[in-house]
């Protein structure tokens, strides 16, 4: 009965610009996991004839140095971006998880060790620290979302932690360990969910975020590599061409600012939802 | 009628109404004097708040726009009704003062006494050095000792009582012939608020109109000339402070004055049975920033037996709601043991305790924070349920505290103060527990919600044989619900006793420093 009184409300405190993001972001989950459906074509199909064809009817977004279409690889392409970014937050956020919770709920000593780790990372910068993992663990896609999930972990671990602390010394909490729940119990029932759920507002911040990164560092060369459609390598890829054909830039730079916008204002809608 | 032009404060027909809400206030006539104190009394949602704004001009502060008519509506000799936003802000601070009832919100932490105080001043460009010797005058009006040494000093060093005076002088200090003090002493101990009231009291006599905003007649009674009583944004009556108190005429007044606790409690000499819990020299202490330890309670003992309500008084700060955590076992002691039921509570194992938390348990001040803000009220109940020995469901604890069902798929955001708390009430019930220990569970309520709840209580006690542990600042409160009653002061039990005992013939010279706060409160209020 509750379900039924409160989702509309939810979904009402999404307003319009919250729907609008919701309904992209669905559509970007879409051509991820089925990219045909709005691109049938291959995105590696090459056509020389076709090649630097301005945006068009024939070909939306034109097509680039070897003719290939570039609303297909930018639909194409979304798998790994979007991939990337959900799975780079996925590692920040579960490594924050572990860091955040032990630091906010255990012994003094272990949040004051943990706490000062945390800072000393944060004194980095984190793309600069992304940089630097990149550098050790060498070159592709696995070492580009592993070093982007460690350098927004401590982001992650901060926020985790002082929401836990104070979740944890509620007066709801203290109410429940009166009543004599055990401590797993209220840990399951009041601290858990009440700490999650505003993380998953900043979650849905943090991947529009981590697309940027990773798109940032197969700019760079060192992530993904050029063939494949990732964003950042199209961009990437069409610098060279930028003065003659700046829709092989302007297209996957579109996609990666309007996916990172989208999930931007549904995590600021999804904070205020939580809040409320 | 002619236009008075003497009046600090004069209203005729004030209609504020809300899109969406309605008409909040409808037609309310209020005029003050200078050098009168006039009242304004009402239960919560009568218009009062609103009031307050709209004298300020700040109607539509409150989130949605208003619309503010009157057929007239003067501060001092400017007529309100045609001043543009500018206007307002040059009236406000030196044409008429405020006073909030939140002296630690309304006070900026970092800012010292002096720059938040001189800020009215400094807004109207004047010199710095005159500012200074202003500041320091307007905090001396307000009753604060050593003003040179307050001038420097920030919020956090001051006690709540002298924040509130504090807030006081700042709206004293550009000589506002109008101040407007909205529940100024709700937030205090008995004895800060009659010194606080005193200050007030010598304000009007210097003659400064005021206007207060409270439901709580004892304080009204003991400084306002006339009152005015709101109800739903009407006035249903007016007249001389003594006369409405001593002979009420509307019924909304009639409860207003029968809801101040006043007089012993009514009914028999409970039976006492078996001592319940029992504290054996309790101390305990906590470090503070300094680096030094400050005992909050210090070597106390009680016992509190089968059937027995006991109450612990002292100001703010005297170590009554750190009692009351040890003897729920919240906190525990530095020295000292507390038994439950004759079996070790304090000195039990932590596993010990677990399985006989239901027997004790608490009704808090603020009771909408002990609530999960995800639950439903039937989810809180339930889960209350499933740890106690209770067979009883959601609905008959409901009924108990004489709360609607239909509560049950609300969240205790969208109830009232009164329906929060007997909610808490619901839920510890839930656990059958043998002792009840309630700190301060009415000190954030309005005085006919108050006497309700502690009806309610008094109610439950009895018909259930509980124990109970009553923690309050509110002297009146204590003697109408407690049968025995601990006075604290700087974490000592200074006195103890029967209610009645204590309260006709107090021994410590603190007991009846604190009595003698309350019994200032007017002849009118001291009948029964």
């Amino acid at each position: 009965m509750t379900a039924t009184t409160t989702r509309p409300a939810r979904l009402r405190a999404l307003g319009v610009t919250g729907a609008f993001a919701l309904v992209f972001i669905l559509l970007m989950v879409v051509a991820a996991v089925w990219p045909t459906l709005f691109a049938p074509g291959d995105p590696d199909a090459i056509d020389p004839r076709a090649a630097f064809t301005a945006p068009g009817l024939a070909h939306w977004f034109g097509t680039d140095e070897s003719g290939r279409d570039v609303f297909t690889r930018v639909v194409h392409g979304t798998r790994q971006s979007l991939g990337i970014g959900a799975a780079a937050t996925a590692i920040g956020v579960g490594l924050a998880l572990v860091i955040g919770l032990l630091a906010g709920l255990g012994p003094r000593r272990l949040d004051a060790a943990l706490s000062r780790v945390i800072e000393v990372l944060f004194a980095l910068p984190s793309l600069v620290l992304a940089l630097l993992l990149v550098a050790v663990m060498g070159k592709g896609v696995t070492p580009t979302l592993i070093a982007v999930g460690l350098a927004t972990a401590p982001g992650y671990a901060r926020i985790l932690r002082s929401q836990v602390r104070s979740v944890a010394g509620s007066a709801y909490v203290e109410a429940a360990r009166l009543e004599g729940q055990p401590a797993l119990l209220v840990f399951g029932r009041h601290v858990a969910p009440n700490t999650l759920w505003p993380l998953v507002a900043i979650a849905t911040l943090g991947v529009g975020q981590a697309i940027v990164w990773v798109s940032a560092l197969s700019f760079l060369g060192l992530g993904a590599l050029p063939p494949s459609p990732e964003w950042g390598a199209m961009v990437n890829g069409g610098r060279v061409y930028l003065v003659r054909a700046w829709w092989l830039t302007l297209a996957p730079g579109l996609a990666i600012t309007l996916t990172a916008a989208a999930l931007t204002v549904l995590g600021r809608r999804l904070g205020r939802v939580a809040a409320a | 009628m002619s236009i008075d032009e003497t009046l600090a404060l004069d209203i005729r027909g004030l209609r504020v109404s809300f899109a969406g809400v309605g008409e909040v206030l409808r037609g309310v006539d209020l005029t003050v004097a200078p050098g009168e104190c006039v009242a304004v009394v009402g239960e919560s949602g009568s218009g009062k708040s609103v009031l307050v704004r709209s004298v300020l001009g700040l109607a539509s502060e409150g989130g949605s726009t208003a619309l503010v008519s009157a057929d007239r509506f003067t501060v001092g000799r400017t007529d309100t009704r045609r001043l543009s936003a500018r206007g307002w802000r040059a009236l406000r601070g030196a044409g008429v003062g405020l006073v909030l009832q939140d002296a630690l919100a309304s006070l900026d932490p970092l800012r010292t006494i002096g720059a938040e105080v001189g800020e009215t001043l400094a807004l109207r460009k004047v010199p710095r050095a005159q500012r200074r010797e202003r500041v320091l005058r307007a905090l001396e009006a307000a009753g604060l000792d050593s003003p040179e040494l307050r001038f420097v000093q920030r919020p956090g060093q001051l006690s709540g009582g002298m924040r509130q005076r504090a807030l006081i002088a700042s709206a004293l200090v550009a000589a506002p012939p109008l101040l407007v003090l909205d529940e100024p002493t709700t937030a205090l101990d008995a004895t800060v608020a009659a010194r606080v009231l005193d200050t007030l009291a010598a304000l009007r006599d210097a003659g400064t109109a005021l206007l207060l905003i409270s439901h709580d007649l004892a304080a009204v009674a003991q400084i306002a000339d006339r009152v005015v009583v709101l109800d739903d944004g009407a006035v249903v009556e007016h007249g001389p402070i003594a006369r409405v108190l001593m002979a009420p005429e509307h019924p909304t007044t009639r409860r207003l004055v029968d809801a101040v606790p006043h007089g012993p409690k009514p009914g028999p000499a409970p039976a006492l049975g078996p001592v319940m819990l029992s504290a054996r020299g309790v101390s305990r202490t906590f470090p503070t920033p300094g680096g030094g330890h400050v005992r909050a309670v210090d070597n106390v003992d009680l016992d509190l037996r089968r059937g027995e309500v006991l109450g612990l008084v002292g100001e703010s700060g005297s170590g009554k709601t750190t009692l009351a955590r040890l003897l729920l076992a919240a906190d525990l002691p530095d020295a000292g043991d507390i038994t439950l039921d004759g079996e070790p509570w304090s000195g039990a194992t932590h596993r010990g305790r677990l399985g006989r938390r239901h027997q004790v348990q608490l009704v808090p001040q603020d009771p909408l924070a002990s609530f999960d803000p995800r639950f439903t009220a039937g989810r809180i109940l339930r889960e209350a349920l499933a740890r106690g020995r209770s067979t009883s469901s959601p609905a008959e604890l409901l009924d108990a505290v004489r709360l609607p069902h239909s509560v049950l798929g609300r969240r205790p955001r969208s109830l009232s103060g009164g329906q929060r708390q007997r909610l808490a009430i619901a839920r510890a019930l839930a656990l059958e527990p043998d002792v009840l220990v309630c700190d301060e569970p009415v000190s954030a309520l309005d005085v006919t919600v108050q006497a309700e709840i502690l009806d309610l209580l008094v109610g439950l006690q009895r018909s259930r044989a509980l124990s109970m542990v009553f923690v309050s600042h509110d002297l009146a409160v204590v003697r109408r619900v407690c049968d025995t009653v601990l006075v604290m002061r700087e974490g000592r039990v200074v006195e103890r006793g029967p209610v009645e005992e204590v309260f006709a013939e107090p021994q410590h010279p603190f007991t009846r420093e604190l009595l003698a706060a309350r019994r200032s409160a007017g002849p009118a209020l001291r009948r029964a």
